[in-house]
């Protein structure tokens, strides 16, 4: 018997539970009572929840098997969690600067912060022109080619 | 047809379309050229900037991005051995192997001819097979066509290129998301969670943005964080030397074999080009008569060249067989056309040339249109597209991440649709770190729809008989082709898993 991979318990165990807590958001969360038995709004959302079920169980019967996935799959490290955690913090961020001081104001900012302090761009060349550049380029591509509306801000409407 | 056809080319014919084409055609060439960025990626960034446009200018635009992409992918193959996208993969060994023995602008020049005639043949093959497809499929009720989309949906989970079960898992999970929202046939809230901006569900576009530039811009920013950052490549002077005449007349046939191969491998969903280019290479090596001439592949052959970029660039015509004429499209690309079609109101599906006969020509016109812009770029303007291949990743990453903020804003004005494409940037990165394929996802939810209207409205037709989906010969033959996908899959795993165990009781042994 081949040595056995725990991915498959972890990524079976991780789809059973998904899977339930769907089915149950399923009764909760869509009424039921409308429409012939097999044909609700509930019918497919249920039936996807029990074909992921399934997909969780044969997960589990492969690892139960012995099966290994084909190519490595490294863990996710804590230390990766947290790069990641910093780099969502910029996407979020951006976007709700975006809300309250509008593209120009946010946009430049946020690029120079991601480049001078989370990608440890050191020429400031780079750091200044860059963010500029990047916001004059989207603001001309979408308000004067496009005619599209980019956010103006809710602070500087306010002001 | 002769009105159509002149409408369309009036449709066509004009300055923004041809901006259009040039802006879509130097974004595909340079996202398929350079490694890490996908045609793709390309596709879903460009999607906002068609919302303003008019329907002809909007398509034009996404289908030179998708040829273009196709094309450029042998760029970086060719010249710095690493295939600017997975279809470009079989150019490497022998495109690669021309560059290091300095013979690249022979190899570039083969590759862009053979990928226009490539090209520009699978459209013809394309026009017919969607004309002869669409009047058959006119013919089918709602069980027909739930059948065929689940067959499409099946063939693209079981092809998935990891596995068939994690395949399904992300096709499920797709078909999952689309049920978020309100149901369009009863009106019925789902899983909104008393939220009122959670009742238009999850925009398709936000999550395409989302799942497919997300994942990689935080890769390119953990690899600079890490100090892992892929270097940049410099290339030095390069430029396109196009073959002559005697070139074409040898290498005639075995493009005309590449691309017919390459249009049949498109038009089966979920297949794509990285399949056709790779049979397509070996088909070249095994057709080859001569022995020292078959040794040379792998070693510089231009035929190694040749085939692959001749089938690659058919792909795309196949591709737009099944899109066109039964609205199932094959890989995130065409789903993404898909999209930027419905955005401009043009439903593809065998009632497309019935309602909208001049749209479909105007894709036709705008295909070869990119092909021959894609051509001009790729001969003349060669130098300045290698100096993309210079630019810092994490610099392109930053210019991506103004672009998908913006570009995810856009779509309805709603910040909400931001934070979506965070979350599902986020969903995309951890389901390629755990290497469950994410063109599943995204074909769940382009597709879910018609699964569920199809399903729904089949059944109401029936009055809940379940029996109204084998009632006729064309359903029970897509349902006899789902259950022989799914099997051929599963075979395959079970013969892949007794090989990985008889190579691991050799070794314990």
């Amino acid at each position: 018997m081949i040595r056995k991979s725990k991915f498959y318990l972890a990524l079976g165990l991780g789809v059973l539970a998904f899977s339930i807590t769907w089915i149950f958001l399923v009764f909760f969360q869509i009424e039921g009572n409308i429409g012939s038995p097999g044909n609700t709004p509930r019918s497919i959302p249920f039936f996807l929840g029990c074909c992921m079920f399934l997909l969780g169980v044969i997960f589990i019967y492969q690892y139960y098997l012995g099966y290994r996935p084909k190519s490595s799959i490294e863990g996710i490290k804590k230390n990766e969690i947290k790069n990641i955690a910093i780099c969502i913090f910029f996407f979020v961020l951006y976007s709700f600067t975006l809300e309250w001081f509008g593209f120009l104001i946010s946009t430049p900012v946020i690029i120079f912060l991601i480049t001078r302090f989370l990608l440890q761009e050191k020429s400031w060349k780079i750091n200044i022109l860059f963010p500029i550049l990047m916001t004059a380029s989207i603001y001309f591509i979408f308000i004067t080619l496009l005619n599209s509306a980019l956010p103006r801000g809710t602070i500087i409407e306010l002001l | 047809m002769i009105e159509n056809l002149i409408a369309a080319f009036h449709m066509t014919a004009t300055l923004e379309v041809f901006f259009a084409v040039c802006l879509g055609s130097f974004a595909g060439i340079i996202f398929g050229a350079i490694p890490g960025l996908t045609y793709s990626m390309a596709l879903a960034l460009m999607l906002p900037f068609t919302f303003t446009m008019e329907p002809a200018t909007g398509i034009s635009l996404l289908l030179a991005t998708y040829i273009g992409g196709m094309t450029g992918g042998s760029i970086s193959a060719i010249l710095i051995g690493i295939p600017g996208t997975p279809s470009a993969a079989a150019t490497v060994a022998d495109g690669y192997a021309l560059a290091k023995k300095g013979e690249a602008s022979i190899a570039l020049g083969a590759a862009v001819i053979v990928s226009t005639i490539g090209g520009l043949i699978s459209l013809i093959i394309m026009i017919l097979l969607v004309d002869f497809i669409s009047k058959f499929a006119i013919k089918f009720g709602p069980a027909e066509i739930f059948m065929l989309v689940l067959f499409g949906f099946s063939t693209i989970c079981g092809l998935a290129e990891r596995s068939l079960f994690r395949g399904l898992v992300a096709g499920v999970l797709g078909l999952m998301l689309m049920t978020i929202g309100i149901d369009e046939l009863e009106g019925v809230q789902r899983f909104t969670f008393g939220n009122v901006q959670m009742l238009q569900g999850v925009n398709l576009l936000v999550a395409m943005i989302g799942l497919f530039a997300v994942p990689h811009i935080l890769e390119v920013f953990l690899q600079r964080i890490n100090k892992e950052d892929k270097v940049n490549f410099d290339v030095g002077e390069v430029k396109t030397t196009l073959p002559g005449f005697q070139f074409i007349k040898k290498y005639f046939n075995l493009v005309l074999r590449c691309t017919g191969l390459g249009t049949s491998i498109g038009a089966i969903p979920g297949s794509g080009g990285p399949i056709a280019a790779f049979l397509a290479y070996s088909h070249a090596k095994n057709s080859e008569k001569d022995p020292k001439e078959k040794d040379t592949f792998g070693k510089g052959n231009i035929a190694g060249v040749v085939a692959p970029e001749a089938a690659n660039n058919a792909v795309t015509g196949g591709a737009m067989v099944p899109l066109l004429s039964l609205g199932i499209p094959g890989d995130p690309a065409t789903a993404i056309i898909l999209g930027g079609l419905l955005i401009h109101g043009i439903v593809p599906g065998p009632m497309l040339f019935i309602e909208n006969a001049p749209a479909v020509y105007s894709i036709y016109f705008a295909i070869v249109a990119a092909y021959i812009v894609v051509f001009i770029f790729q001969v003349n303007f060669i130098k300045y597209i290698v100096k993309i291949l210079k630019v810092q990743p994490h610099h392109l990453a930053c210019a991506i991440l103004i672009m998908v903020v913006v570009g995810s804003y856009v779509i309805r004005n709603s910040f909400l649709d931001i934070y979506i494409m965070i979350l599902m940037g986020l969903f995309g990165y951890f389901l390629n770190r755990i290497k469950i394929p994410i063109t599943p996802v995204v074909l769940g939810l382009v597709l879910g729809e018609a699964i569920e209207s199809n399903y729904r409205t089949a059944m109401s037709l029936s009055s809940g008989e379940i029996s109204i989906f084998f009632s006729s010969i064309v359903s029970v033959l897509f349902f006899l082709l789902i259950i022989l996908t799914i099997a051929l899959q599963v075979k395959k795993r079970i013969l892949e898993i007794r090989k990985q165990k008889n190579q691991f009781d050799k070794g314990a042994a």
